[in-house]
């Protein structure tokens, strides 16, 4: 898709700034920008003091330390053109455009983790950023043998605390604190969306993932092993998936919005009625299997066993 | 005359199958062991020739069996025997080699129980891994379009193979349910 | 590489060869013998007349077939299993186990109808012998 960015009150030098940074970041967007100069007729606007635009255009102002989302389409960019801050905006930008989105409601939680997950997609891996929550340093996070880590002086629970609690904003050259980096960063993102998201998912549509989480590496609870086999195996609603797990509706969720976070797959398709056809395919109740397995659970003294 | 639900446990030579099966086993399970002249890929005293077995009793009429594979390759013509009627698989597979190695007994077993795999009725317990080792098959299992759960898990330690049994059970009472009907499980 | 015994060596393996091509080629009621160690590697085989075999596969399910015998008569009460037999219409497959100072191996005997339990016993036995002081002496 082509999206457009103008600019009012800006000099040429900011002008072929914009452009200069369009060229690199078109590699890392979904959406082919283009600057189509002054004006403010364009998706995007760039100002340096507020100003109203006709029309559904999204108006970000050259003001404040940083990338700042302050309503649906106003931001704050900070005071000079950095390229890190564009490419958060242009990227929270085609996220809220997004189609067919996955919630119908996001949660703060989800938005820090949202936006961690395409930071790092987007980013080159020779690049290293800071995550600062409510301005303060939380954790860095580089590329390490194949993926994304964090580096804290912090412990992992005080670092998802914070992530869950605050706005973040990313600082694209950070200092060098000189710690291993140990934690990855889906195993964060893993945490911060299983145990912190308030996500809502649509009670209509039916979800699938494509892998499996992590068990034993990532934090998993009892209820998660059934709700992976069923998610990873069929189409599935949140009811079908509360039953089948025996956790809440609000935890259904958010593991499937930690599975997107994660890229697991997650995908979704509108419920569909089962037809005449369905019916006739459907197998028989294998009793015999099902209380075996149902006894072995049991006998075993394995996690989920509700009796 | 008991009633026995098969669940396999496969894997390469060395990877804990017979140790896995001991644990968890309620009768001293069955083994067909032979010295081990392949110390070059394993260096244990003996190895598996034909199968393990072992047994779960539910009650006096319903057992779970337990079978193991012999690992080595040139026992493959006993795999297709042993893995009819399955219920599913524990995959298990040592992790103190090479990163190709690992790839190579994934792609191996994998499509030597294609039917298991399919079904997505394997679960893969990595023995002496690490974290690199979890995402070295977990990424190849995306890039191979292969959905089966993955977790480190050392055969001697009863918890770790009962999370693997609870996996593979999870997911084969999915099979179980019928189609646009799930009831509450339990 | 599969099949193969990295520690059997080639002098030793020409060695058995010739030892169970003459024993092969003097006993007409002897289809064919292979040694596989008891895990299942082949080692030596004579050379069948008029058939194309699969050693690697016969020297596996040898090592499986001595397998289980050897559990089955422990489990009843019989240990010290020394060897298996499977009767056809059309002959006998008789497997010993050899214990020898440095390898556990099978050796898997077919016989043809000609042959009877204890023509192909007494054969097998005098085969498994010879082998056996041959991989004793061999260091």
């Amino acid at each position: 898709m082509n999206a457009t960015i103008s600019s009012i009150g800006l000099n040429s030098y900011e002008e072929g700034l914009i452009q200069g940074h369009l060229k690199i970041l078109n590699t890392k967007t979904r959406d082919f920008w283009s600057y189509v100069g002054a004006g403010d007729d364009a998706d995007l606007v760039i100002t340096r003091k507020p100003v109203s635009t006709s029309g559904e255009a999204k108006v970000a102002i050259l003001a404040e330390d940083g990338f700042r989302k302050a309503k649906n389409n106003l931001y704050y960019l900070g005071e000079s053109l950095r390229i890190f801050s564009l490419l958060e905006l242009l990227l929270d930008i085609e996220h809220d455009t997004s189609e067919d989105p996955l919630f119908s409601s996001s949660s703060i939680t989800t938005c820090a983790a949202s936006s961690i997950h395409d930071f790092c997609a987007a980013l080159p891996t020779s690049e290293r950023f800071e995550i600062l929550v409510n301005n303060q340093p939380c954790c860095q996070v580089l590329f390490d043998q194949g993926e994304w880590k964090a580096a804290s002086h912090q412990t992992k629970t005080d670092v998802i605390s914070q992530l869950s609690n605050g706005h973040i904003r990313f600082n694209e050259q950070p200092s060098d604190i000189g710690l291993a980096a140990t934690l990855t960063v889906k195993e964060l993102l893993w945490e911060l969306g299983a145990k912190h998201s308030t996500n809502r998912l649509s009670q209509t549509h039916q979800y699938r993932i494509s892998s499996w989480p992590l068990f034993g590496t990532w934090y998993s609870a009892p209820y998660m092993a059934r709700l992976s086999a069923l998610y990873s195996k069929r189409f599935a609603s949140i009811d079908d998936g509360v039953r089948f797990s025996g956790a809440s509706p609000a935890q259904v969720q958010a593991f499937l919005s930690a599975c997107h976070l994660c890229d697991l797959g997650l995908q979704k398709r509108p419920v569909l009625e089962p037809s005449d056809k369905d019916q006739l395919a459907r197998p028989e109740p294998q009793t015999l299997t099902k209380g075996l397995l149902h006894g072995l659970r049991k006998k075993l003294g394995m996690a989920f066993s509700h009796d | 005359m008991i009633n026995g639900t098969k669940i396999l446990f496969i894997g390469p030579m060395g990877a804990g199958k017979t140790t896995a099966i001991t644990c968890i086993s309620d009768d001293p399970p069955i083994k067909t062991e032979a010295s081990n002249s392949a110390r070059h890929i394993s260096d244990k005293q003996t190895t598996t020739v034909a199968m393990d077995f072992g047994r779960i009793y539910m009650d006096q009429f319903n057992a779970i069996d337990l079978y193991g594979i012999p690992g080595q390759e040139h026992f493959d013509f006993l795999w297709p025997i042993l893995e009819k009627g399955a219920l599913g698989a524990i995959f298990l597979l040592n992790c103190d080699t090479t990163d190709q190695i690992i790839q190579n007994s994934l792609e191996k077993f994998c499509n030597d129980f294609s039917r298991l795999r399919d079904n997505s009725a394997i679960v893969i317990a990595l023995n002496r891994a690490n974290e690199n080792a979890v995402s070295l098959c977990h990424n190849w299992l995306r890039e191979n379009n292969i959905v089966l759960p993955v977790l480190m898990a050392d055969p001697r330690n009863r918890d770790d193979i009962i999370m693997t049994l609870e996996l593979l059970i999870a997911t084969a009472e999915v099979d179980l349910l019928p189609e646009g009907e799930i009831h509450d499980a339990g | 590489m599969l099949g193969e015994n990295l520690a059997f060596p080639p002098t030793l393996k020409m060695k058995c060869d010739s030892v169970l091509n003459d024993f092969a080629s003097s006993e007409n009621h002897l289809s064919f013998l292979s040694l596989s160690t008891a895990d299942g590697y082949s080692l030596s085989h004579s050379d069948p007349a008029h058939v194309e075999l699969n050693f690697r596969r016969i020297s596996a399910m040898a090592s499986s077939f001595a397998g289980i015998s050897k559990e089955l008569a422990r489990e009843t009460h019989h240990p010290a299993m020394e060897g298996s037999i499977i009767e056809c219409q059309t002959g006998f497959l008789v497997c010993r186990l050899l214990k020898t100072e440095h390898l556990d191996a099978v050796l898997l005997g077919v016989f043809n109808n000609e042959s009877n339990h204890g023509i192909a016993l007494w054969t097998l036995n005098n085969i498994a012998k010879s082998i056996t002081d041959m991989l004793n002496v061999y260091k």
